[in-house]
This record gives structure tokens, C-alpha cells and sequence, in this order.
């Protein structure tokens, strides 16, 4: 286990909680501070979740100690495209996570 | 009564209950991983009820980034929240600042789409008390975040037991894409991902994990632009038919 300091951690949970908290209220309790959502906000936002998603999903498939792994030896590799293919045809979260688990579980064993 | 309308919003909100008991079981485990304590993680569940922004918190931290990265980015994946936050206000502005802070708290995909949908249907409150906005909402959000915390907790208790031997942490990436794939349905979107993708990739080297907050602008301006451009094509295709 690595080693993260309590005050680390609780200073994630405050501004965490905080910031997300700020987030939700900010039309719902600020509307007559914030005004309306800009025109440019609403084209840009859908996005956001998408990009930082793939952002942080890419490099824990295709890297392996930071280089670039796409070869039958990248156990990550292989199961996260099983992945992709069970999400894009069902979905289903519970049934991505579960097939893309047994899958890298079996190519790493093998 | 409060009471049938608590009951309806609990009803609705059942079938998301056990996907999410996974995911913060999946949490829990992966958490204490990196150090985040078995109080911390629930506390993390119970307050912010974010899911994937907690996972991405935990995939950060398993790297060694900065917090001030770990912070931003999380509140990114967060700012849906504002879009949420700006739609249901339309619907219960109306009603005491009280009740707007309640339905600040745990503000998420489900009980957002369940609460406009409903509100939608029957607005105001019906003075028999069988329809109320404010308790429908704690209906559909208390069973979610309380089996949220509770399943987060198990998990990383368990996870203190199982250690790290199973590989569990690549379930975070795994909901990552069980999450981003669904959401590929028009070229912008999928430009979004897969410029992100590539960009964090290749900048992955980049200090204090840098290249995502780059990744990230990357691929929202791809995906920005990719609209603007399609939009511009069915306007022109409107035009000449």
C-alpha cells in the first residue's frame, strides 16, 4: 500500500465534497447571483465528462510502466477492448465490468 | 403525508440501487488501495456521491500526482452537476431556499433524470400532501446514497483483507469505458474520446499528471468543433432541400 498522509486525505474529502457541493447548488441556490448558463457553457459542458473519462481510461489500458504496450502481451490491452465491445453492445456497466475483469484476470494468467 | 410521495421516489429509484452497490463496493476496495482510509472512503461516498469522480480520485492517487490535479480534475468530471443544477432549478424555484440546498445535496445522473421527468408531469404540490416535490426527491436519493456509503465501507473493509493480489484496480478503468461508450453516439462525441484517449496517452509523461488536464481540453474543443461543423453541414443540407 502506498503511503498518502491523513491530512492528504482528508483535505481530498473536504474540497471534495465542498467543491462538488458548490457545483450542484450553483443554479439550484445562486440563480439569482450566477444569472442564466451562458450559450457557449452549454455547448462546451456535455463534453467535459466524455473527454476526462477517456482521458483517464487510455493511458491505464495502452500503458504499461509509461510506454506505449499494444501487443498480445498487454493483458490490460486485450481485456479493455473485450471491454469496449461488451459496452458498446449492451450498455450494461455491471456487465463491462464483469466481462472485462474475467477477461484480464484470464490473460494474465495465461 | 410526506409519506406516499417519499414511498413513490423510493419505488422509482430501486432498480439503480444494485449496479451501485457494486460500484461503491468496487470503490471501497480499490480506495484503501492507495491509502484512503476506510472512514475517509465512506465519508468521500456519503458527502460528495459522485462515483466516477471518486474512482478517478482513486486512479490519480494511485500515481503520484498533485492534489491541487487531483482536485481539478475530479471537479471537472463534476461539472455536469451545474448543467443538472440549472435544469431542475427551473422546476423547483418556486420553493424555500431550504428545500433548494436539500435538493443540492447528492444531486446525480439518476435522481436528476427521475425528479424532472416527474416534475414534469405534476407541478405544484397538491394540498392533500400526495404529491411533493421536495419528498419525492429524498426518496429517490436516500436508499442510493445510504446503500452508497454503507456498500462503500464493506468494500473497503474487504479490501483492507484481500489486498491488491486480484488486480481490482483495473475496474476503474473498466467503468471508465462501460461509462464513455455508451455516450458515443454522434461524431462529436466520439472525436471527444478519442482525441482525449491519444492525448493522455502520448502527454501521459507530462508533471504532476498534467497531460489529462491537456487531454482533457483537447478533447472537449475536438468535440466542440466537430458539432459546429456537423451543425453547419445540416443547415446547409436544411437550406438546399
Amino acid at each position: 500500500m502506498s503511503q498518502l498522509d491523513p491530512t492528504t486525505v482528508w483535505v481530498l474529502v473536504v474540497g471534495l465534497t465542498v467543491g462538488t457541493y458548490l457545483l450542484r447548488a450553483s443554479f439550484l441556490l445562486g440563480a439569482q447571483y450566477v444569472g442564466g448558463l451562458p450559450p457557449i457553457a452549454e455547448r462546451v459542458l456535455p463534453f467535459v465528462p466524455t473527454a476526462v473519462l477517456a482521458g483517464l481510461a487510455a493511458p491505464s489500458i495502452l500503458l504499461v510502466d509509461g510506454t506505449i504496450a499494444i501487443g498480445l502481451d498487454n493483458p490490460r490491452l486485450l481485456a479493455g477492448a473485450i471491454a469496449v465491445v461488451v459496452a458498446w453492445r449492451t450498455e450494461n456497466m455491471l456487465a463491462t465490468v464483469g466481462v472485462g475483469m474475467v477477461a484480464f484476470w484470464l490473460f494474465r494468467w495465461l | 403525508m410526506a409519506r406516499s410521495e417519499l414511498l413513490a421516489g423510493v419505488r422509482d429509484v430501486a432498480p439503480a440501487v444494485p449496479p451501485n452497490v457494486v460500484l461503491a463496493v468496487l470503490f471501497g476496495a480499490t480506495a484503501v488501495e492507495v491509502g484512503i482510509t476506510p472512514a475517509a472512503a465512506t465519508a468521500l461516498s456519503l458527502f460528495t456521491f459522485a462515483g466516477a469522480a471518486q474512482m478517478a480520485a482513486v486512479e490519480l492517487l494511485r500515481g503520484d500526482v498533485a492534489l491541487s490535479v487531483v482536485l481539478v480534475t475530479i471537479l471537472l468530471i463534476n461539472l455536469r452537476y451545474v448543467i443538472y443544477s440549472a435544469s431542475l432549478s427551473l422546476q423547483v424555484q418556486d420553493m424555500s431556499a431550504r428545500w433548494r440546498a436539500v435538493f443540492s445535496y447528492a444531486l446525480f445522473d439518476i435522481n436528476f433524470a427521475l425528479a424532472t421527468a416527474r416534475f414534469e408531469e405534476q407541478t405544484p404540490e397538491k394540498a392533500d400532501g400526495s404529491f411533493h416535490r421536495g419528498w419525492y426527491y429524498v426518496g429517490a436519493t436516500a436508499p442510493l446514497v445510504g446503500t452508497f456509503a454503507g456498500a462503500t465501507l464493506v468494500g473497503a473493509l474487504a479490501g483492507r483483507v484481500i489486498g491488491e493480489g486480484l488486480g481490482l484496480s483495473f475496474a476503474i478503468p473498466l467503468i471508465f469505458v462501460a461509462l464513455v461508450v455508451p455516450r458515443l453516439t454522434d461524431r462529436a462525441a466520439a472525436a471527444t474520446a478519442a482525441v482525449a484517449a491519444g492525448v493522455a496517452v502520448v502527454a501521459a509523461g507530462l508533471p504532476f499528471n498534467a497531460g489529462l488536464l491537456v487531454a482533457a481540453a483537447c478533447g472537449t474543443a475536438a468535440g466542440v468543433v466537430i458539432e459546429r461543423i456537423d451543425d453547419a453541414d445540416e443547415d446547409t443540407e436544411a437550406r438546399s432541400t
